[in-house]
């Protein structure tokens, strides 16, 4: 027990010491959002994720809010309700469409 | 960075759809009068460009462009989605269309590529410059998205966090994350560098969700 749990430092140790930083790792992780990462840098982004519980916050913050945009549609325009079109815009539209039909 | 061919995505299941993106409720109509669409959806169509284009000009001449190209394509429209649903995507190719038409006008400033503000999170002393400083760690958000689709509050902030962002990051980011297009797409419309696109939204995702972690995620908890 004792031998793997210094097995497991010193593996953790190497993460932290010899491959990219949390820096370069959110930038593979907000890369891999857009479906751009080779197998190297996935490699890199998974090993990192595995000993950094940050990242693994962020990730979650990251989808987290992609999830809501996708469905934001309704929230964000009950935010601006007050914002209308215009009297002059109003008038102006209906009269082209008039036109049209 | 290394690029590669192969696609390696951490939620791919969040993108296959991008027609998921919802549309307001509305009642579906039986039958369908133009003359009403002004002001059955015209404010929300306004608002819908408006967050996208910042221009209350253009917002406007869009709302009009989309009626009348509705009016036109009234035969294809099969009655399957609401009204509201249909117009709101003939208005987002209309938003696309103003951006590949002004794209040349669209120029990205040093400003917009810059990531000095959001690599000050890793700056450390010590021996681990280059993780999350001390204060800047991302939290658990300890929720998921569907705890906070209907709270006003939660969209209060994510209103304010999108308005912070430069009008151009925006707009990529909106394309992106909002409007679902692909990488492709939206380089195509914008007449973007695949190295730019990657560094705005690389960019428009740090500044937006340390905003979201400061005003929302952190008080939650």
């Amino acid at each position: 027990m004792k031998e793997a749990k210094l097995k497991f430092t010193k593996l953790n140790d190497l993460i932290w010491r010899k491959l990219p930083a949390c820096k370069e790792v959110v930038k593979l992780i907000t890369a891999s959002m857009d479906g751009r990462l080779g197998i190297a840098d996935w490699i890199i982004m998974k090993v990192h994720l595995f000993s950094c519980d940050s990242c693994v916050n962020f990730v979650k913050q990251v989808s987290f809010i992609r999830s809501a945009l996708r469905r934001s549609q309704k929230g964000l325009d009950e935010q601006n309700v007050d914002i209308k079109l215009s009297d002059n815009a109003r008038g102006r539209i209906k009269e082209a469409l008039k036109g049209e039909l | 960075m290394r690029g590669g061919a192969v696609p390696f995505t951490l939620s791919n299941s969040e993108m296959q759809n991008a027609e998921e993106i919802q549309a307001l409720p509305a009642e579906r109509s039986t039958t369908i009068d133009p003359t009403s669409w002004v002001d059955e959806h015209g404010d929300c169509l306004f608002r819908f460009a408006l967050m996208r284009l910042r221009d209350e000009a253009a917002a406007e001449d869009l709302v009009q462009e989309t009626l009348l190209s509705a009016i036109q394509s009234l035969s294809t429209y099969s009655g399957k989605s609401t009204e509201r649903t249909w117009l709101t995507g003939i208005l987002k190719h209309k938003i696309i269309d103003h951006y590949r038409k002004n794209s040349r006008q669209v120029q990205f400033s040093e400003e917009d590529t810059d990531l000095s503000g959001v690599e000050r999170l890793f700056e450390r002393p010590d021996k681990w410059d280059g993780h999350w400083g001390d204060k800047m760690r991302p939290v658990d958000p300890e929720q998921s998205p569907e705890d906070v689709l209907e709270r006003g509050e939660f969209w209060a902030v994510m209103s304010a966090c999108l308005s912070a962002m430069p009008m151009r990051v925006a707009n990529v980011f909106t394309l992106r994350e909002m409007d679902g297009l692909s990488t492709e797409e939206i380089c195509e419309s914008l007449g973007l560098s695949s190295s730019n696109f990657w560094v705005i939204m690389h960019r428009a995702r740090m500044q937006l969700r340390r905003c979201i972690e400061i005003k929302w995620f952190r008080k939650a908890i």
